[in-house]
């Protein structure tokens, strides 16, 4: 990423990549409801002309039974369903890390938590074929793809913004999505400014509100679900018991008061760690193959979890130590219940999947492994259908 | 509001003025830290090059989101209290804002106005136009940045053509962010579910001011006030539930400290407002702050507990009489600092009662929206405050 230096007030050309909607989803939702033909009919609880009305029946309205109503979209990834929508990210020059100031001035303080330490070079131009073959690869599979653009030459908090590519840490629930707020070393820099920034782009272009943002001092980023009623939190330097407290009542109003939450206690304090493949992101180690059947990193995860998932009686497939380690092999994309995305050097990890019954689509996308991350976190997950549930 | 009846799939003309800003602030932020020359002494936690493996990973978890945010968003928000109010935003009045030719109010008008807020006919909308712009003045001459808010042509609620634009009040915010209300009375399915949720969406878009929460489930919640800076006080009713005040009460409490004093106000009646009693479900309806320790109040609006807790730390009341409670919104004023406000000229006897009180008054015509049971309060989406005084600590 070049830095402009010294050129404040030097404007960037007019047309802006984050300006790409021109008609957005919101005004085409305005369109659509300004044609019809209102009656109070459409109204819910209207009972008829000079019949009483309860004041208080909008209280027995559920959020989730009027939000489409208002953004003129469904939207949320909160189990194993069939995935509809997705948004990731388009690589630009800006993606290229080896430039940026902090890379130059202290190699050590970026490189210690995991994320540089298998290379120092992003192969833009590779990454952007990835990418283009991945969401070729998802439409093939009936995805709707959304490509996010940033701002030319991005900035976060505290410095240039690195790791755009990393699109999942938006998370989207049914009714909207989720600010978090990150805590590891990269924090300055692909944390604090790039989630919010998906934020705002989502609710603008996409019609898609914030339903909550991680403040005060907790801290959290997004786990995954394995099902409908089952979502994994890696608890670790990305993820405090604070942040969790904030976020799991939203995830019980949106997604069902009945919805099993595991904490996942991760292994070490940094988000990569190259020689046993831990990682602090609950979507690194372990993922949702289908109902029952789950893909696990063995040594990215508590033994609390281990006995949950057995008492629960899920199939373990688990993931290749080496595989894990350069290619994410438990990092995968879930496209519905016994079918899935995963990298395809993670050859051994494959294997073991099809063995349990489960359909394996293949992706390249060794570029982005190199830095420890994988198709999982470069897709933000916006809408699937309602999926099996595991206990309800 | 005239509806257009069955054209589906003509667009109107752009460009539209929900777009209006080519050059968000977000932007302009954008390209202010692009000419920086950023070193890692900029960055927390940092202690310098040979040091990176004696940093505690778990530093960023000591870090509140309140130290950073305006380092992501490119500014600081939240009206919170009451010190010397900075910014704001009113909507610009349109003549969608005529609510006689909405298609609900001719087939049943009589559950359109059952909750008090219509129940006058007949917007006289160049007078309202008029009254906004006066006011906005008063801002301005008060130091108050104004934005003007504009809705697109015809907006669309949830259920039905949008209803009371003016009320850009509903958009709580805090410091570092807003809250999206979810609304309850009569009104609900016009001038609740979508209204707001536009008020967000474009102040996250053109201020960058993000979301901090969203009232889900069936929680229903609309904003209460600040009398001080640790004191917030919330009307319990047909527009706020138990259930949406605990959603709300946690990012109360994180983003102005747990310390805050919280009064529910448990008020009477099942409407929105009585045009006879003067009772209303909205807490800036019939309560205000104009000083340090003194409030304007309309007494038959509050429960017994909150006339005792005002009473017994010290409050002066200032009483707003029946008749300019229910012709002049006599409570619903803007607080622009502590010892300055802004009234409605109709409330004539408050007035009095507040400058006696020590209080400077500027008053405002407003007359056109007080007849429909609104204020300027409800009219101003209130962006920016300074830190004002606090009351208990």
């Amino acid at each position: 990423m070049a830095q402009i230096k010294g050129t404040e007030g030097e404007a960037l050309s007019e047309k802006r990549r984050s300006h790409s909607f021109a008609v957005t989803e919101y005004d085409r939702h305005q369109e659509v409801l300004r044609q019809r033909d209102w009656k109070l009919k459409d109204v819910p609880f209207y009972k008829g002309k000079g019949k009483q009305h309860d004041p208080f029946d909008w209280a027995n309205l559920d959020y989730l039974d009027a939000y489409q109503q208002v953004y003129g979209r469904r939207c949320g990834s909160g189990g194993i369903g069939k995935l509809r929508e997705v948004g990731i990210v388009r690589p630009s020059p800006d993606d290229e890390y080896s430039n940026h100031p902090y890379f130059h001035e202290d190699k050590a303080y970026m490189n210690r938590d995991g994320f540089f330490l298998l290379s120092d070079k992003v192969d833009i131009a590779k990454l952007a074929d990835e990418a283009a073959a991945f969401a070729d690869a998802f439409e093939k599979n009936g995805v709707k793809v959304y490509w996010v653009e940033y701002p030319e030459k991005p900035i976060a908090a505290f410095g240039p913004m690195m790791n755009m590519h990393s699109a999942a840490e938006l998370l989207v629930l049914p009714g909207g999505s989720i600010i978090p707020k990150k805590g590891y070393a990269l924090a300055p820099t692909a944390g604090l400014g790039r989630a919010e920034y998906l934020a705002r782009w989502a609710f603008w272009n996409l019609g898609i509100p914030p339903l909550l943002t991680v403040t005060g001092k907790g801290v959290w980023v997004t786990g995954v679900f394995i099902a409908d009623d089952v979502y994994c939190q890696g608890m670790g330097v990305e993820t405090n018991w604070e942040g969790l407290n904030q976020v799991a009542p939203v995830l019980k109003r949106v997604c069902g008061e009945n919805l099993h939450i595991q904490p996942i206690r991760t292994p070490g304090w940094k988000y990569f760690d190259k020689y046993t493949g831990a990682n602090t992101h609950a979507g690194m180690v372990i993922g949702g193959l289908d109902t029952n059947k789950v893909l696990v990193h063995t040594a990215g995860i508590d033994i609390d979890t281990h006995v949950w998932l057995r008492k629960s009686g899920y199939t373990i497939v688990e993931a290749d130590l080496e595989e894990q380690i350069k290619h994410s092999a438990a990092a995968i994309v879930n496209l519905e219940p016994g079918h899935v995305m995963m990298h395809a050097r993670a050859k051994k990890t494959i294997a073991a999947v099809e063995r349990a019954g489960v359909q394996v689509t293949p992706i390249d996308y060794d570029e982005y492994n190199k830095y420890g991350a994988a198709i999982t976190c470069a897709t933000m997950l916006i809408d699937r259908d309602p999926g099996p549930r595991k206990f309800s | 509001m005239a509806q257009i009846d069955g054209r589906e799939g003509k667009p109107l003309p752009g460009p539209r003025r929900s777009q209006e800003f080519t050059l968000t602030e977000y932007d302009a932020w954008q390209e202010r830290q692009r000419g920086r020359n950023w070193t890692l002494n900029d960055v927390p936690f940092y202690k310098g090059k040979g040091n990176s493996l004696e940093q505690n990973p778990f530093d960023w978890h000591n870090y509140d989101y309140l130290n950073y945010y305006d380092q992501v968003y490119g500014r600081k928000c939240g009206s919170a209290g009451i010190g010397r109010l900075r910014e704001a935003a009113v909507t610009a009045v349109s003549a969608d804002d005529d609510y006689a030719n909405h298609p609900y109010m001719k087939e049943d008008p009589d559950y359109i106005v059952r909750d008090g807020l219509l129940t006058e006919r007949k917007f006289d909308v160049g007078k309202l136009r008029d009254q906004q712009q006066s006011y906005a003045a008063a801002l301005e001459q008060c130091g108050v940045k104004v934005y003007w808010l504009d809705y697109p042509e015809k907006p669309m609620a949830a259920y039905g053509p949008m209803t009371n634009q003016h009320s850009a009040s509903e958009l709580t915010i805090l410091p570092g962010g807003s809250i999206i209300p979810k609304k309850g009375y009569a009104l609900a399915p016009l001038s609740g579910f979508g209204r707001t949720e536009y008020l967000a969406r474009w102040a996250f878009w053109n201020l960058s001011i993000p979301v901090l929460l969203t009232i889900t489930g069936k929680g229903v919640w609309i904003q209460g006030i600040f009398l001080a800076d640790d004191v917030y006080v919330h009307a319990m009713s047909v527009e706020t539930n138990e259930e949406g005040m605990q959603q709300f009460l946690p990012v109360l409490r994180r983003q102005c400290g747990d310390n805050v004093r919280v009064q529910r106000i448990y008020t009477p009646g099942a409407g929105y407002f009585d045009h006879k009693a003067g009772i209303s479900a909205h807490t800036d309806m019939i309560i205000a702050p104009v000083d340090v320790d003194k409030v304007v109040a309309y007494p038959a609006g509050l429960d017994v507990d909150t006339c005792n807790f005002l009473w017994s730390n010290g409050w002066k009341i200032i009483e707003a009489p029946v008749e300019e409670q229910v012709n002049a919104c006599a409570c619903n004023l803007v607080t622009v600092e502590p010892g300055l406000v802004i009234m409605h000229r109709g409330a004539k006897e408050t007035i009095k009662a507040v400058r006696k009180a020590g209080v400077e008054v500027i008053e405002v015509d407003y007359d056109e929206y007080n007849r429909f049971g609104g204020g300027i309060h409800c009219a101003t989406m209130q962006i920016l405050r300074d830190p004002g005084p606090r009351k208990f600590d």
